[in-house]
C-alpha cells in the first residue's frame, strides 16, 4: 500500500483513495489521420515498462477527482515526486538510477 | 382534475424512521451520537480560484470569501462552504435560502462557471461524541490525528468501502457528507462500528446548528 | 494433577483454576497459562505426530517458533486452525486438540506406514512420487492431505466479530521486550505519538525469565516499574496479543490484535479479532531473537527442547518440564535453563559444553552449584520413542566437525540444546531486503532498509547492552520523525558479566555419517533431515532457494523460523561455502499465520460490499420485487404477482409494457451535467457522432468509442442551453465515463472550458412506456406533452405531480416513451401518483429483465452485454451514429481505419431465430457453421443476449458472428457441453416494429 502525496489537496493519502492511470506524458497526435497504421499502434499501445524510475498518472478517484503525475521506481516502490499535469518531472530516467536499483537487488 | 398534489420529500434514510429511534434513546447516553441533518440545500459551484472577478462574485453572494485553500472551509450564519477540488465548491445551506443563494450567484458570476443543484444526491450524516474519533479510525484510512485533522478542515477520502465529504467541525463533532444511493449502506456500516462505544440517535434537523 | 506444577513463583494466579480439554482428556491449570505451559504442568509428552513420518512430538518452544504444539483451538463455528499452543492463552473450558495424528496422537495409523514409509520418502518426495500418472494427481492430493491434517476450517459461518482500525503515528515500535519498552518510553517523552505492540499475553519478552539484577532490584520488579510508566504515558498506545504480521510500502505495517481469544471461545457483543493497519513516520523493530536448536539424533522425541523455553516456562509459568536434565550448548546463555533447573529441585544431570574448557561467570555459577560441567562434547544421539530415556554424549573436535571418542550414556527425560540466537527480522525482509550475516554473532541481523533496529534483532543480547540501545534507539526515532531529542532516559546500574565467546556450531556430528545416522531433524513441521538436506545437495540442488523448495524445509506454517538457518548452515557445510555466499531465503508476510475473518475485517454479510439504493427501494420491496445486482446497485429485476414463476412474470410485464403502459425506475443510468461554453466541442471530441446542431430542448443518442475504435458506453445527451448539456451513461459505465471526461479534460484539452458533474443521485428517474403513457402523464402535468409539443427526442421542464420536472421522449422499448426526472427527495412522491394515476390503464412496474427483452426485441444494444470491448460501431451496423465530417478527429475515429478493424470477416451484430421456436438459446454459447466438423470446430461467432419474446410468439437473440451481416437467411448450430445441437438462422437484429412506428402514437 503505498502512500501517495496529491499535488492538489497538498497532502499525503492511501493508496485505496486513487486509481491508476498509467503512463504519463503521452500525447495524443494532433492529427491522427496523418499517421500510418505503424505509428498510430505506437501510440496507442505501446508503454514503457521500466525497471527504474517510471513516470504515471494517478487519479484522486475517492478524493479531488484530479489527474497528476508521479515518478515512482518500480523495484524498490519509492515515490520520487509527485506534481500537476502540465508540469515537467523533477527527474528524468537516468542510467544511473537504473544501475543502482538493478543491483540492490 | 386536481393540481393539488400532497408532495412530502424524503431524505435518503426515511425508511429508517430516525424521530422515532431518537424517542427511543432519548434518555440514553452514549460513545456516539448520531443525527441526519436532511434536506438542506447542496449546491455544487464550479470556477476558475485564479480568477479575481470569480472570487468576487462568488463572496458578494455569499458575503463569505471562498475557501481556496486546500482542504479547507468557511463558514457565516447562513453557508457552510467546503473545498472538494481546485475548481469546485460545495456550499450548504437551508432549502429555504437556496433559490435565492442561487438567484444571486448566476447575478453575480461572470466567464466561465457552472452552479449545480445536488441537493437530492446527498445528505449529511453528524457523528459527535468521546468516541468519535475511534469510529472514523474504524472507518477511514484518512489520518484522524487532532494534529492533522483539524478543526474546519474537510476532506473527501474513503469511508468503509465507499467515499465521503468529512467535515471537522469541533474536536468531537464532524459532518459526513455521503451520496444518497450509499447512504444506507453508511448508515448500516455506522451501527455496526459503533456497537462497542454504543449509538445514541438524535432527532434529524432540518438546519446545519 | 499438575505434576510438573512448582509450589512458588512464576505470573499465574493460582487461585483460578481453568479447566481444560486436549484431545479429549480434562486438564487443569491457572490464570496466566498458556496452553503449553498448562500441558506441560500436567505432563503431557505427546502433542501431536510429524508431517511425514508421524513421529510422536512435543513441545520444542513457549513462543512463535513452535513447530509441533500446534492445534486446532475451539469448537463447531468459532474454532480456529492451527495457532501455537504457546501463543494461545488458557481459558475455561477451552477445548484443543492435535491437528494431526489419526485416530489420536498416542496410538497413530499412519505411523506405521511412516515409519516404514520413512525410507521411501526422500526429499523431493512429492515430485518423484506423485507426479505420474498425472490424472491421478487429484486423488493423491485427497490421500496426502488426510494423512497430513493441518487444521480445519470450521464448516458454519463464523458467529463472531472483526474490524479494522487505522492509525498514524509517528514512531511504530514492534516488539514490548525491554529494547522496546525503553525505546517507547524515551521516544514519548519527546512528545511524540508512540504505539508500541507485542504479540504475547505480557509486555517483557525475554526479561521477564531474567535473573539479573537491575538498580539493587530484581530484574523483573525493574521491568514491572516500566510497564507500568509505559501504560500512565498518555502519548503511547500500547497493545499486548497484537501480532505485526507484515510489513509494507512506505512505512505501513498490519497488526491482528486477539482482543477476546484469552476469555473464552465466544464472546458475544464484541470484537473477537482487530487488524490495526499502522502508516509510522519511523519503525522500530525491537522483535527480539530466538534461540536456535542444535540438529542431533533424535532430537525430536518429546523431552528434547529449547533452552530458553526451560527457562520461560519454570520463571513465567512455575512449570518444570520434566525431571532429570541434560543440557547441550554452544554458548553462555542457555546456562540459565540448567541454573534454573537445578533452582527449582529437580536434578540436572550434565551440562554439555560443544566449546573446549572455557570461563565466565555463568559457568562459575553453575560449578558453584556443583552441577556437572562436561566441555569439548555433544549430545549426538537420544534414546526414546515417546519420552526421552537417554542420551549419548561423545567427545568433538574444536570445530565440531567429528567425534572423536567412543560415546558414553546419561539417563535423563529432558534435552535442552542451544546454538545460538537468531534475531527475529523476519519484517525487515518483507519488502525483499536480505538479512546480513554476521560472523560476531553467528546470526542474520536485518538488511539496509527504512527501519530502524534495537535490542536482540540488531545482534545485542546483554541486558545492559539491550537498554541502551533501546533508549537510543527510541531517541533516534523521535528525532527522525520530527521531534526534538531531549536528553536521553538515564541508563540504569546493571553489573556487566565477563562472558565467554560462543562457538558456531549447527549439525552436530554423529559416530556414523549424516544418511546412517538417527534422523537429524532440522524443518520439524515438514520433517526435514540433515540428511536430506545434503541428498538434496547431492542431487544438484545448490541455491538456498531450490534447496528450500525440493525439501520444503521453511514450507510450513511456521515458515521455518526454528529450522532455516540451520539448514542454511548445512548447505554451506556441504556445499564448502561460507553461510553469507549460500545466502539466506527471504521471509514473507504473514509473520504468523493470520485468520481470514481478521483479514476480512466487518466487510462481511449485509456490508461485503456497499449496496446503492434508489429513492423507491421501499416500494420495491413492499410490492414484492425480485432484486438483481448490477454493478453496486440493487435493481428490481421483474415483480413476480401471486406465486408468479420468473417466466410468467416476464410475459405479463412485457405484454402490458407492449399493449397499455409499464414503468421502471431508470434512476441508476448515470447522469453527467455539462457546463461551459465548451461543452458542444467537447462532446464532439468524445462521442462518434456530431453534436454542433443539435438544438435546445432536443436529445441525441451517442456511442463513446476508446482511442483503439471500440465502443465502450452508450447514452443520450440532451441540449439544455448552448452552454449547459445532460449527458446520460450506462448504470455500470457511470464513473467510468465521468472519468473519461475528466481525463480528456485535464490531460490533452484544458483549454476548453467545461465542467462535469456528477448528478446520478440527484434525479430520480422513471420511464413510463406503452401506447398509454401519454395518457397517464397527462393526468398528473398540465404542461403540453402531445406529439407536436414534445416530439421524439426532445425534452421540456414541466411540472409533474406539483414537482418541477424535467421530461425526456425517448424510448428503449420502441413504444411511446417518456423519462421522467425529479429531484430524488421527492422521487417516492412522484412515482406513487404516477401509480395511482395509471391505475386505470393497469400501469405495470418492470424490472430490469422485461427492460433487456423489450429493448432486445428493437435489437437496441446493451454496452457490457452485446459488446465487450472488441466491438467497433461499425460491427454493430451503427455507421448512422458516425459522423464522417466533423473537423476534430474525434477519440476512436483513427482505429477503424486500421486494418484490423477494416476486416470484412469482424464479427458483427445479428439477430438469432432458434429453429426450435420455444427454445432459449444460451447466452454466450458458440455458433459453428459445421456441426459435423472434427472437434476442435471452427467457431464463428456467439449469443450475447438470448430471451423467449412474449409478443412475438417465439425465443429469439442477439449474437456477434464473422461476416454476420452478410449472412442473414443461413443456418448455424449451437453445439452444448451435453451434446445436443440447438439449430438458428441468422436474421436483422430488429425483430420488432422494424420501421419504429409504435413510438410515434398520439
Amino acid at each position: 500500500m503505498l502512500q501517495i502525496h496529491c499535488p492538489y489537496c497538498q497532502e499525503y493519502r492511501e493508496e485505496e483513495e486513487f486509481s491508476y492511470a498509467g503512463q504519463a506524458h503521452i500525447e495524443r497526435p494532433s492529427e491522427p489521420e496523418s499517421l500510418t497504421d505503424q505509428e498510430w499502434a505506437q501510440y496507442l499501445f505501446f508503454r514503457k515498462n521500466p525497471r527504474g524510475l517510471h513516470h504515471e498518472m494517478w487519479y484522486h478517484i475517492h478524493g479531488c477527482k484530479q489527474f497528476f503525475n508521479v515518478c515512482r521506481h518500480t523495484v524498490t516502490y519509492q515515490i520520487i515526486s509527485s506534481y500537476k499535469i502540465g508540469d515537467r518531472p523533477e527527474l528524468e530516467q537516468s542510467k544511473a538510477v537504473d544501475k543502482e536499483s538493478i543491483n540492490a537487488n | 382534475m386536481s393540481n393539488n398534489y400532497i408532495n412530502s420529500p424524503a431524505s435518503p434514510l426515511a425508511h429508517t424512521n430516525l424521530a422515532q429511534l431518537a424517542k427511543q434513546h432519548s434518555n440514553v447516553t452514549a460513545g456516539i451520537n448520531f443525527r441526519e441533518l436532511m434536506l438542506l440545500g447542496h449546491l455544487i459551484l464550479r470556477g476558475n480560484a485564479n480568477d479575481p472577478a470569480f472570487l468576487n462574485g462568488a463572496q458578494q453572494s455569499l458575503q463569505l470569501a471562498l475557501p481556496i485553500t486546500p482542504c479547507s472551509s468557511s463558514k457565516n450564519s447562513d453557508y457552510l462552504v467546503f473545498w472538494l477540488s481546485p475548481n469546485e465548491w460545495l456550499i450548504i445551506c437551508q432549502q429555504e435560502t437556496f433559490a435565492q443563494l442561487t438567484a444571486q450567484l448566476t447575478d453575480n458570476l461572470v466567464g466561465h462557471y457552472a452552479l449545480v443543484d445536488v441537493s437530492s444526491a446527498q445528505t449529511i450524516i453528524e457523528l459527535s461524541g468521546d468516541e468519535v474519533i475511534n469510529l472514523l479510525k474504524k472507518s477511514t484510512s484518512y489520518n484522524t490525528n487532532p494534529d492533522h485533522f483539524t478543526i474546519g478542515k474537510v476532506v473527501t477520502t474513503t469511508f468503509a468501502q465507499t467515499s465521503a465529504t468529512i467535515y471537522k467541525a469541533e474536536s468531537q463533532r464532524f459532518l459526513l457528507v455521503t451520496r444518497r444511493s450509499f447512504t444506507d449502506y453508511i448508515w448500516i456500516w455506522i451501527q455496526q462500528a459503533s456497537q462497542e462505544y454504543g449509538l445514541k440517535i438524535l432527532p434529524p434537523a432540518k438546519a446545519l446548528e | 494433577m499438575q505434576i510438573n506444577r512448582l509450589n512458588h513463583g512464576g505470573n499465574i494466579d493460582r487461585n483460578q483454576v481453568l479447566s481444560f480439554q486436549f484431545n479429549g482428556m480434562t486438564y487443569q491449570g491457572y490464570q496466566g497459562d498458556t496452553l503449553a505451559s498448562a500441558l506441560l504442568a500436567n505432563g503431557v509428552n505427546v502433542v501431536g505426530r510429524s508431517f511425514k513420518y508421524s513421529r510422536p512430538r512435543g513441545i520444542m518452544t513457549a513462543d512463535a517458533q513452535e513447530p509441533n504444539a500446534i492445534f486446532q483451538i475451539g469448537t463447531n463455528a468459532s474454532t480456529i486452525p492451527n495457532p501455537r499452543a504457546t501463543q494461545t492463552p488458557l481459558y475455561d473450558n477451552l477445548v484443543a486438540s492435535s491437528t494431526n495424528g489419526w485416530p489420536n496422537v498416542e496410538f497413530d495409523m499412519m505411523a506405521g506406514i511412516g515409519k516404514l514409509g520413512g525410507a521411501m520418502m526422500p526429499p523431493g518426495f512429492y515430485y518423484k512420487t506423485f507426479m505420474y500418472p498425472q490424472s491421478m494427481w487429484m486423488n493423491y492430493e485427497k490421500l496426502i492431505r488426510k494423512g497430513a491434517g493441518l487444521g480445519r476450517s470450521p464448516m458454519t459461518a463464523d458467529p463472531d466479530r472483526y474490524d479494522t482500525m487505522h492509525h498514524h503515528c509517528d514512531v511504530m515500535i514492534i516488539g514490548g521486550g525491554v529494547a522496546g519498552i525503553m525505546a517507547a518510553l524515551n521516544a514519548a517523552q519527546t512528545g511524540a505519538n508512540v504505539i508500541i505492540c507485542d504479540e504475547q499475553e505480557q509486555l517483557g519478552g525475554q526479561t521477564l525469565s531474567s535473573t539479573e539484577t537491575v538498580n539493587d532490584i530484581t530484574a523483573t520488579q525493574w521491568l514491572s516499574q516500566q510497564i507500568e510508566q509505559l501504560r500512565k504515558q498518555e502519548n503511547i498506545l500500547v497493545l499486548s496479543r497484537s501480532t505485526t504480521f507484515g510489513y509494507y510500502d512506505h512505512n505501513l505495517i498490519g497488526i491482528n490484535q486477539r482482543c477476546t481469544d484469552h476469555l473464552g471461545e465466544h464472546v458475544p457483543h464484541s470484537t473477537r479479532q482487530r487488524v490495526h493497519k499502522v502508516r509510522a513516520k519511523q519503525i522500530v523493530l525491537a522483535t527480539g531473537a530466538h534461540e536456535r536448536p542444535l540438529v542431533y539424533g533424535n532430537n525430536d522425541i518429546p523431552g528434547c527442547m529449547l533452552a530458553n523455553a526451560i527457562s520461560t516456562y519454570i520463571q513465567c509459568y512455575a512449570v518444570i518440564p520434566g525431571n532429570k536434565l541434560v543440557l547441550m550448548t554452544t554458548n553462555d546463555s542457555a546456562y540459565q535453563a540448567a541454573i534454573d533447573w537445578h533452582d527449582a529441585g529437580r536434578q540436572v544431570m550434565a551440562i554439555i559444553d560443544t566449546r573446549p574448557k572455557t570461563d565466565s561467570a555463568i559457568i562459575q555459577q553453575a560449578q558453584n552449584k556443583g552441577i556437572n560441567i562436561i566441555f569439548s562434547h555433544a549430545v549426538i544421539e537420544v534414546q526414546g520413542s515417546k519420552r526421552v530415556n537417554s542420551v549419548n554424549i561423545a567427545p568433538i573436535n574444536n570445530t565440531g566437525d567429528n567425534v572423536i571418542g567412543p560415546a558414553i550414556n546419561i539417563v535423563c527425560d529432558t534435552v535442552a540444546s542451544s546454538g545460538g540466537w537468531s534475531p527475529v527480522l523476519h519484517l525487515s525482509s518483507h519488502l525483499g531486503q536480505k538479512p546480513l550475516w554476521r560472523d560476531d554473532i553467528i546470526g542474520f541481523v536485518p538488511g539496509q532498509n527504512d527501519l530502524l533496529n534495537c535490542g536482540a534483532v540488531s545482534g545485542k543480547y546483554a541486558l545492559l547492552s539491550v537498554i541502551e540501545d533501546g533508549i537510543a534507539t527510541g531517541g533516534k526515532a523521535a528525532e527522525l520523525s520530527g521531534f526534538e531529542r531531549l536528553t536521553d532516559l538515564p541508563i540504569p546500574d546493571i553489573i556487566p558479566q565477563i562472558t565467554a565467546a560462543p562457538m558456531a556450531l549447527f549439525h552436530v556430528p554423529h559416530i556414523q555419517t549424516t544418511s546412517r545416522a538417527p534422523k537429524q531433524f532440522v524443518d520439524y513441521q515438514n520433517d526435514v533431515t540433515a540428511a536430506a538436506i545434503e541428498l538434496a545437495n547431492r542431487e544438484g540442488f545448490e541455491s538456498i532457494e531450490h534447496v528450500k523448495r525440493y525439501t520444503a524445509l521453511g514450507f510450513g506454517t511456521d515458515q521455518g523460523k526454528l529450522g532455516n538457518i540451520n539448514g542454511i548452515a548445512i548447505t554451506a557445510k556441504s556445499l564448502a561455502k561460507t553461510i553469507p555466499e549460500t545466502g539466506t531465503t527471504i521471509f514473507r508476510p504473514m509473520y504468523t499465520p493470520t485468520t481470514m475473518g481478521a483479514l476480512a475485517g466487518a466487510h462481511v454479510k449485509q456490508l461485503f460490499a456497499p449496496a446503492r439504493f434508489t429513492a423507491m427501494h421501499q416500494w420495491h420491496l413492499q410490492h414484492g420485487a425480485e432484486f438483481e445486482d448490477v454493478g453496486q446497485w440493487k435493481r428490481p429485476w421483474y415483480f413476480p404477482k401471486n406465486g408468479e414463476s420468473m417466466q410468467q412474470a416476464l410475459l405479463r410485464e412485457c405484454l402490458a409494457t407492449r399493449n397499455s403502459v409499464g414503468i421502471l425506475d431508470a434512476s441508476t443510468l448515470g447522469k453527467i451535467d455539462i457546463q461551459g461554453k465548451d461543452a458542444r466541442e467537447f462532446l464532439n471530441r468524445i462521442y462518434t457522432n456530431a453534436w454542433s446542431k443539435l438544438g435546445i430542448g432536443k436529445c441525441r443518442y451517442g456511442v463513446m468509442c476508446k482511442e483503439d475504435g471500440m465502443i465502450f458506453d452508450d447514452g443520450v445527451t440532451s441540449c439544455i442551453n448552448d452552454h449547459h448539456f445532460i449527458m446520460t451513461t450506462t448504470t455500470g459505465g457511470a464513473a467510468g465515463v465521468l472519468q473519461w471526461l475528466e481525463l480528456w479534460h485535464q490531460t490533452e484539452w484544458p483549454e476548453l472550458e467545461v465542467y462535469f458533474t456528477s448528478v446520478t443521485d440527484h434525479w430520480t428517474t422513471m420511464t413510463i412506456s406503452g401506447p398509454n403513457s401519454r395518457k397517464v402523464l397527462q393526468k398528473v402535468c398540465q404542461d403540453d406533452v402531445s406529439k407536436q409539443a414534445l416530439p421524439f427526442m426532445s425534452w421540456i421542464d414541466a411540472t409533474v405531480a406539483g414537482v418541477k420536472a424535467r421530461i425526456f421522449r425517448i424510448s428503449f422499448t420502441g413504444e411511446l416513451s417518456f423519462e421522467i426526472n425529479v429531484p430524488a427527495n421527492l422521487g417516492l412522491s412522484v412515482w406513487q401518483h404516477i401509480m395511482d394515476a395509471g391505475a386505470e390503464f393497469e400501469i405495470t412496474p418492470y424490472g430490469t429483465e422485461t427492460m433487456h427483452i423489450l429493448r432486445a426485441e428493437k435489437g437496441f444494444i446493451i454496452v457490457g452485454q452485446d459488446t465487450d470491448g472488441s466491438v467497433t460501431p461499425q460491427d454493430l451496423d451503427m455507421n448512422w451514429v458516425i459522423s464522417p465530417n466533423k473537423s476534430f478527429s474525434c477519440i476512436g475515429k483513427r482505429s477503424w481505419d486500421r486494418i484490423d478493424t477494416k476486416r470484412n470477416d469482424r464479427k458483427q451484430m445479428v439477430g438469432l431465430k432458434a429453429k426450435d421456436t420455444n427454445q432459449v438459446l444460451p447466452e454466450g454459447a458458440q455458433i459453428v457453421l459445421d456441426p459435423q466438423q472434427k472437434l476442435p470446430m471452427t467457431m464463428v461467432g456467439h449469443v450475447t443476449s438470448s430471451y423467449f419474446s412474449a409478443c412475438l410468439g417465439y425465443s429469439f437473440a442477439l449474437a456477434l458472428v464473422k461476416s454476420g451481416t452478410s449472412r442473414y437467411g443461413e443456418t448455424v448450430y449451437l453445439p452444448q457441453a451435453n451434446g445436443q445441437i440447438y439449430e438458428a438462422e441468422i436474421c436483422s437484429p430488429i425483430f420488432y416494429d422494424p420501421k419504429g412506428e409504435r413510438q410515434h402514437v398520439e
